[in-house]
């Protein structure tokens, strides 16, 4: 049974997901999330899943965006270890 | 109805021959020695012709009796259309061409009904073209209606989800706060794969190494002290043996070293 999540955005607002997986890169130093929101595209009901990056601070965990697309290869390589396993 | 096609092509030939024999107005001996043969080759036909039977009596007779005056009975054409009206009834084709006629004048009617509707059409499509402005009216109240629709579908949305946060408010795993107001990047995976993904989550989660945040509540539990509690921390002890077991000195004092801070 998926775990929900809830992401509070710096605005205020919230929504709700539905968790997927986590990722934790090879030296362990980068977490990330993956989530769904239950989302399908195409006429094989392909599932459309985000990933954010993790970060902790002071014991709590905030979630911020992928925005190099090296980091994003990176991660899409430790998504294909698991799904592709 | 190949009987009847015979009896035309009999009877063409012969109202050819009639009026070839009308043209013979000359009283000549030559040209009356003609008419004669071929009055003579007419019967012949006519009486060794089956078809030629059908033939109406009155057809007949004309043509035979007149082998001293052919030229009076032949030449009228009104006789000549009324002899071919007493053949006409057997034949069903002209039975429709009179129906035909008859229904030219229906046509008639039909075309000015037609005609008519053609106006009514025209006068419809001015209507429209009248109504072009209230089509404005329609189109007005049709969005005003989507508006509604709109909104009543949004109220409904936000009902839903205030029942889904409601719900999931209940069952909420973690909680996260963005840092940034950048859109998460998105992939696309397959069912297989991500059910896989989904099956990973448990491991994922245990290669954190040792953090209270993403551990399940039975699998550590921390009261309110801080404290974590004896099975937890029997089974921290554990994985960190066999941590330690397998070579992995330093993630195995890791968990040892967040054992001891979580009990202090």
């Amino acid at each position: 049974m998926e775990d929900k999540i809830k992401i509070i955005k710096s605005d205020g607002s919230s929504f709700d997901a539905f968790l997927v997986t986590f990722l934790v890169n090879d030296d362990k130093t980068k977490r990330y999330v993956v989530y769904s929101k239950n989302e399908s595209y195409g006429p094989e009901n392909n599932k459309i899943i985000y990933i954010s990056k993790l970060l902790k601070e002071d014991e709590n965990y905030y979630v911020s965006e992928i925005v190099e697309d090296e980091e994003w290869v990176s991660v899409q390589h430790l998504l294909k270890l698991i799904a592709n396993s | 109805m190949d009987i009847n096609i015979v009896f035309e092509e009999i009877e063409n030939k012969l109202k050819i021959c009639l009026f070839d024999l009308s043209i013979l107005e000359s009283d000549d001996e030559e040209t009356v020695l003609l008419k004669n043969k071929i009055v003579e080759s007419l019967r012949y036909s006519l009486n060794n012709t089956v078809e030629c039977s059908k033939l109406s009596d009155k057809f007949k007779s004309n043509l035979i009796s007149n082998n001293e005056n052919v030229q009076e009975d032949v030449v009228s054409n009104d006789e000549d259309s009324h002899v071919l009206e007493n053949i006409v009834p057997d034949t069903i084709e002209t039975e429709s061409t009179s129906d035909n006629t008859d229904d030219t004048a229906s046509n008639d009617q039909v075309l000015e009904s037609v005609s008519s509707e053609v106006e009514t059409q025209t006068e419809s499509t001015l209507d429209n073209a009248d109504d072009t402005a209230s089509n404005d009216q329609v189109l007005e109240s049709v969005n005003n209606e989507v508006e509604a629709q709109t909104e009543s579908t949004s109220d409904n949305t936000e009902d839903t989800k205030d029942e889904s946060l409601e719900k999931v408010n209940d069952e909420i795993r973690y909680s996260f706060s963005k840092k940034d107001d950048n859109d998460p990047r998105a992939i696309l995976v397959s069912q297989v794969q991500f059910n896989k993904l989904i099956k990973s989550c448990h491991t994922q989660i245990e290669s954190f190494e040792v953090d209270s945040f993403f551990k399940k509540e039975n699998d550590i539990s921390v009261n309110n002290d801080g404290i974590v509690s004896d099975e937890s921390s029997e089974s921290l002890t554990k994985k960190a043996i066999e941590l330690y077991k397998q070579g992995k000195v330093d993630e195995a004092q890791k968990i040892m070293d967040q054992i001891n801070s979580m009990n202090h």
